[in-house]
C-alpha cells in the first residue's frame, strides 16, 4: 500500500462525478476519432495520403466504380448548370469543397478536444478542492510534494486513460459493425493503427498535462492550513 | 555525549511584521530523551500547536534551532524534512485522520517505508483492532484513534507528537488511548499537547506554555 496505490483508490471514491467526467472524455475521443478518420478518408479519397489505404478520386480512371461515379458527377452538373465541364475540373472542383469540408472537420475535432480539456480540468479541480486536507495529512505522514504531486498526476492520466480507451473501443466496434452493414465504396472512413494508440497515449498525457497546474498549486499549500480545515 | 531525540535551542516563532507583529513563540528551549511520556499543557493560542508544527518539521523557526536525533534541521529541503518525518516522527491529532477509502489495514500501511503486512497486523493487534478489513467510519472514534497510533508507529518512529489526541473523545476512551499512549512512550518518546489537564497523570514530564513561553513544572 503506497501513496501511487491511492490514485485508483481515489477514481472509485468519487465514482459518478469520476464516471461522468470518464464518459464525456471517452464522447469526446469518440467525436475526435470519427472526425480525424473521416478527414483521413478524404484526404484519401483525394490522394492526398497515400499510407492510409482506400480509394482515391486521383486514380478514378483506373477504378471502374471511381470512374462510372464521376462520369454521373459530371453529366448531372453539366445538365444542371448547362456547362461543358471536363473530368479534371469537377475533380478540382470536388477537391476544393473537400478540403473545405476538412478544414470544418478539424475545426470541429479541435473545439471537441477542447471540451473534453475542461472537462478534466473541471473534474480534477472538484477532486483537488476536496482533498486539500488530505494533502496535508500525506504532507503530515512524511510524503513530499513530489510524491504527491505524482499521485494526483497518475489519478489524473487514469481518467484520460479510462476515458480514451472506452471512446477508443467503441469507435473500433462502431466502425467495424457499420462498415459491414453499409458498403461504401467511394467515401470510407480510414482508421490507421496510429490514430487509436495515439489517441490513448495523447488523451492520458494531455489529462496529467492539463491537471499540473491545479495539483501544483493544490501540492504547494501550507498543510497546516489544510491540516485546519 | 548528548542523547536528546529532540531539542529546541531558543526557538522563536514570529507571524506577521512590525505593527502587526505576532510572537507565537518566545525563545523555546527543551530536550527531551528516549523513553518518556512529555506533557505541554496550555490553553488555546498559547503556541502549543505551533510548537508542535515545528517540532515535526512542518513548520519552521522564525529564529532558533531544532535538532532531531542531534541533525539540525534548520537550512534541510521541504523534501529532506518530510524524509526525516516519515523516517523518524509519528504524529496524531485530534481527528484520526485516516483515509475514509481505505481500510483499516490499508490506512496503517500506507505510510510505510518497506511494506510488511506482518509488521501491520503485529501493530494492529498490539492495539486490540481485529476489523483490519472495516473502513474507519464503520469504526467507533476511539478505535479510530487507536488506528491512527498504529499508522504513526509503522516506521517505527524516534519520536511520536500528539496535538490533543483525546480531544474528541469521552473518559471511558480517554484512559484507553492514554494508557497505550503511556505504553508506547515507555518504549519510544512522545511530546502531547494539550489543554486538558486530566492528562497529567500519564506524563514523565510536564511542561507548561503560556503566551509562547514554556516553564518545566
Amino acid at each position: 500500500m503506497g501513496i501511487y496505490s491511492l490514485s485508483y483508490k481515489n477514481l472509485r471514491r468519487n465514482w459518478w462525478r469520476n464516471t461522468s467526467t470518464v464518459l464525456r472524455i471517452a464522447f469526446g475521443v469518440i467525436v475526435l476519432l470519427i472526425l480525424v478518420s473521416s478527414g483521413i478518408g478524404i484526404n484519401t479519397f483525394l490522394g492526398e495520403n497515400q499510407t492510409a489505404g482506400g480509394t482515391s478520386i486521383s486514380n478514378a480512371n483506373a477504378n471502374t466504380g471511381a470512374s462510372n461515379a464521376l462520369n454521373a458527377i459530371n453529366n448531372y452538373v453539366n445538365s444542371i448548370l448547362g456547362a461543358e465541364l471536363s473530368n479534371s475540373q469537377i475533380i478540382n472542383g470536388i477537391r476544393s469543397i473537400l478540403r473545405n469540408i476538412i478544414s470544418f472537420i478539424d475545426l470541429m475535432a479541435s473545439i471537441v478536444f477542447l471540451v473534453g480539456i475542461f472537462g478534466i480540468t473541471y473534474a480534477m479541480d472538484l477532486n483537488l478542492l476536496e482533498r486539500k486536507r488530505e494533502i496535508g495529512i500525506l504532507k503530515s505522514l512524511g510524503f513530499t510534494e513530489l510524491q504527491i504531486m505524482l499521485s494526483l498526476l497518475l489519478e489524473a492520466s487514469l481518467l484520460g486513460f479510462i476515458g480514451a480507451m472506452i471512446g477508443t473501443i467503441l469507435v473500433i466496434i462502431g466502425i467495424t459493425v457499420l462498415s459491414n452493414i453499409i458498403q461504401i465504396e467511394l467515401f470510407s472512413i480510414v482508421m490507421p493503427l496510429w490514430l487509436p494508440l495515439g489517441a490513448v497515449f495523447i488523451t492520458s498525457a494531455l489529462s496529467a498535462l492539463i491537471a499540473l497546474w491545479s495539483v501544483w498549486y493544490n501540492t504547494k499549500q501550507d498543510p497546516m492550513e489544510a491540516l485546519r480545515i | 555525549m548528548n542523547d536528546a531525540i529532540i531539542e529546541f535551542r531558543d526557538v522563536w516563532k514570529t507571524y506577521g511584521k512590525e505593527k502587526t507583529e505576532i510572537n507565537a513563540l518566545k525563545g523555546i528551549n527543551f530536550s527531551l530523551k528516549k523513553n518518556s511520556v512529555n506533557l505541554i499543557l496550555g490553553p488555546s493560542g498559547s503556541g502549543k500547536t505551533t510548537l508542535l508544527n515545528i517540532a515535526s518539521l512542518m513548520d519552521t523557526p522564525t529564529k532558533g534551532m531544532v535538532k532531531i536525533k542531534g541533525r539540525s534541521t534548520p537550512g534541510l529541503s521541504k523534501a529532506q524534512r518530510s524524509r526525516i518525518r516519515m523516517n523518524e516522527i509519528g504524529i496524531i491529532y485530534q481527528r484520526s485522520n485516516l483515509f475514509p477509502y481505505l481500510n483499516i489495514l490499508e490506512n496503517t500501511m500506507l505510510p510505510m517505508i518497506s511494506p510488511d503486512k506482518n509488521r501491520a497486523l503485529e501493530l494492529l493487534k498490539n492495539m486490540e483492532i481485529t476489523e483490519i478489513n472495516k473502513f474507519p467510519q464503520e469504526l467507533s472514534i476511539e478505535e479510530q484513534q487507536r488506528a491512527a497510533l498504529a499508522r504513526a508507529m509503522i516506521n517505527d518512529p524516534s519520536l511520536i507528537l500528539a496535538d490533543e489526541p483525546t480531544g474528541e473523545l469521552d473518559s471511558g476512551d480517554t484512559d484507553i488511548i492514554l494508557e497505550l499512549i503511556k505504553d508506547i512512550g515507555h518504549r519510544t518518546i512522545i511530546l502531547i499537547v494539550s489543554n486538558n489537564s486530566d492528562l497529567v497523570k500519564y506524563a514523565d514530564n510536564l511542561f507548561f506554555i503560556k503566551n509562547g513561553k514554556l516553564e518545566k513544572n
